[in-house]
């Protein structure tokens, strides 16, 4: 049992992960019914704009800024170009279309940065962690403060600042939005935009913590099974549902792989758990109460 | 003063549902807009404020101007924004899951200025009910306290001109008292002239000083106000002095069919 509290640790740097990444989604779902089946590769974006961020050789505060700026700048152009010339259609058909902007960002990785994997250097100091049975390294402390802080960051601009509020507004109801004067145009590229940067985030510390690889962006396919377990517009939804999954699939890997032999089983867990979820509650665990006054 | 001149719409560029609708506004005044269900008084609006392409509607023919500028092909939120029009839709068009602030922020939001937390104060004194429920969300407010927060809404857009879409729908007679007050302190106090669409004729009638009478996407009838209140057509048709009981069963399905819709 020694294990346990480890286990469960490393399970929730793991899902911290996956909540940026769902929550990535959660915010263009939200605002217009799109899935995102991009975001992962939204991630590697992230991670590659760092790497070149960081070879300008700037000081550390200064490359992150400039990676949330041209993270922030991609997104809108993606949106510019691919999303917003199918406005007003079926979200269905820009939900393909992120499929296939999906595997045209791939190919562009693959030509940019090559097949080899990269790994970032991120000078930070050393915040190793020991506590009894529980030991964390530094890269994992890091992990969690970053991700810790990316959430709620994201938290913060989407619940209380007038621009969250207007997202929110519009998300509701763009033609309410507009009559109302908000430039809902506007709103969506700046939904895209903030969606991007979050991913990147995420994508950073998927980078960091092992390597840079042109299909890195394979992990947004975790964040399908926690935005659906969240029931698709509920961000604490995401939040709690991304942990599980996380804590779910370290547990499997510390004592199911090793009892049984099934190595590799973890991978599978999230969806397993995703499968015995929409069984027994088929809208998610929590997905928006709707409003119903009688 | 907003002009309308010989406007027809189509949708679907088939259904035609304007056929050559001309009004006029005065400065200072409220002015009614009186008609049965799908008379049109909600496209003439949506025509007005720059909506209409999205419910894949057009203006083929005519002109509407605001203070002389024309709007026919102008944005709706410029519309909003710069000509400081601004078009409160049928239905208490609030936004749900925000708090009541937060419905107030985002509406102002087209025009963040300083002067908005003043402003704010300023429109909560219309409406008491709201002050002391801030941070619920407005989708559970009673019908009242939506109709409410939507003008509130309406008012921090800092507009000049206001249309107001059927604001009586589906209240109690209490609150369509509440809330036409309201309205024609907002055009007194704030120096806001008011377009009223209404099916309630008697109350609109009341507030305002002119009025026109719409059917099957015509103008059938205007004159100020006081006329038409004495008007006989307007008395069997609007109000139901002659044939009360027939009104009654169309007004009883109607708000039916209404709660159908909104329900
Ligand atoms: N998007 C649309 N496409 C096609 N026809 C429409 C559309 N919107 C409205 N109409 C039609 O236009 C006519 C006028 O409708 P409109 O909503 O303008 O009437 P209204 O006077 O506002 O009625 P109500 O009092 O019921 O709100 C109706 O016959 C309606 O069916
Ligand atoms: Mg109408």
């Amino acid at each position: 049992m020694d294990f346990l509290l480890q286990a469960m640790f490393v399970g929730i740097i793991k899902g911290s992960i996956y909540v940026i990444i769902a929550l990535s989604m959660v915010i263009i779902y939200k605002s217009s019914e799109v899935f995102n089946f991009a975001v992962g590769e939204f991630c590697t974006l992230g991670a590659i704009m760092f790497f070149f961020a960081a070879r300008t050789g700037l000081p550390l505060p200064l490359v992150f800024l400039l990676f949330v700026i041209l993270c922030g700048l991609a997104g809108m152009i993606i949106e510019k170009i691919v999303i917003q010339p199918l406005m007003g259609r079926d979200p269905l058909s820009t939900t393909l279309v992120t499929i296939g902007l999906s595997s045209f960002l791939v190919g562009l990785f693959q030509i940019t940065i090559g097949s080899t994997p990269i790994s970032l250097e991120i000078k930070l100091p050393v915040l190793m962690l020991e506590i009894g049975d529980l030991f964390l390294t530094s890269e994992q402390v890091w992990s969690m403060i970053f991700a810790v802080l990316a959430i709620g960051l994201l938290l913060l601009f989407y619940q209380f600042s007038r621009w969250g509020i207007i997202m929110r507004a519009t998300a509701e109801g763009q033609v309410k939005a507009m009559v109302f004067g908000i430039n809902t145009r506007y709103i969506l590229t700046l939904t895209w935009a903030i969606a991007a940067i979050v991913a990147a985030m995420g994508g950073l510390v998927v980078a960091w913590s092992g390597t840079l690889t042109y299909n890195m962006g394979i992990i947004g396919l975790v964040a399908i099974p926690v935005v659906l377990v969240a029931g698709l517009d509920s961000i604490g939804g995401c939040i709690i549902g991304g942990i599980l999954i996380g804590v779910v699939e370290s547990l499997t890997s510390f004592y199911f792989e090793d009892a049984t032999g099934l190595k590799g089983f973890r991978s599978v867990t999230p969806y397993l758990f995703l499968l015995i979820v929409l069984m027994i509650r088929p809208t998610g665990l929590f997905g928006q109460v709707r409003i119903e006054r009688v | 003063m907003l002009e309308v001149k010989n406007l027809t719409v189509v949708y679907n560029g088939v259904i035609s549902v304007l056929h050559g609708v001309s009004l006029e506004a005065r400065e200072g005044a409220i002015t009614a807009l009186l008609g049965g269900n799908g008379s049109g008084k909600t496209t003439l609006m949506r025509a007005i404020s720059g909506i209409l392409t999205i419910y894949e509607g057009e203006i083929q023919e005519g002109n509407i101007e605001l203070a002389k500028i024309k709007l026919n092909h102008l944005k709706a939120v410029d519309i909003t924004k710069k000509l400081h029009l601004t078009y409160l839709m049928e239905g208490r068009p609030v936004f749900e899951y925000l708090s009541i602030r937060e419905n107030l922020i985002a509406a102002a939001s087209c025009r963040w200025d300083s002067a908005v937390p003043k402003d704010m104060e300023r429109v909560l004194a219309f409406f008491p009910p709201l002050k002391n429920r801030m941070q619920s969300k407005a989708g559970y407010l009673s019908g009242g306290e939506q109709q409410m927060l939507a003008m509130g809404m309406a008012l921090m857009t800092n507009p000049r001109f206001l249309l107001l879409d059927e604001p009586s729908l589906g209240l109690a007679p209490i609150m369509v008292k509440e809330i036409f007050k309201v309205i024609s302190r907002i055009n007194r106090e704030r120096k806001i002239d008011i377009l009223l669409s209404e099916q309630n004729a008697m109350v609109a009638l009341r507030i305002s000083s002119y009025a026109y009478v719409m059917e099957n996407g015509r103008v059938v009838m205007d004159g100020s106000s006081i006329e038409l209140i004495e008007n006989a057509d307007i008395q069997e048709a609007y109000l139901g002095s002659k044939d009360a009981g027939k009104k009654d069963y169309k007004e009883a399905k109607r708000y039916k069919r209404r709660k159908r819709w909104l329900g």
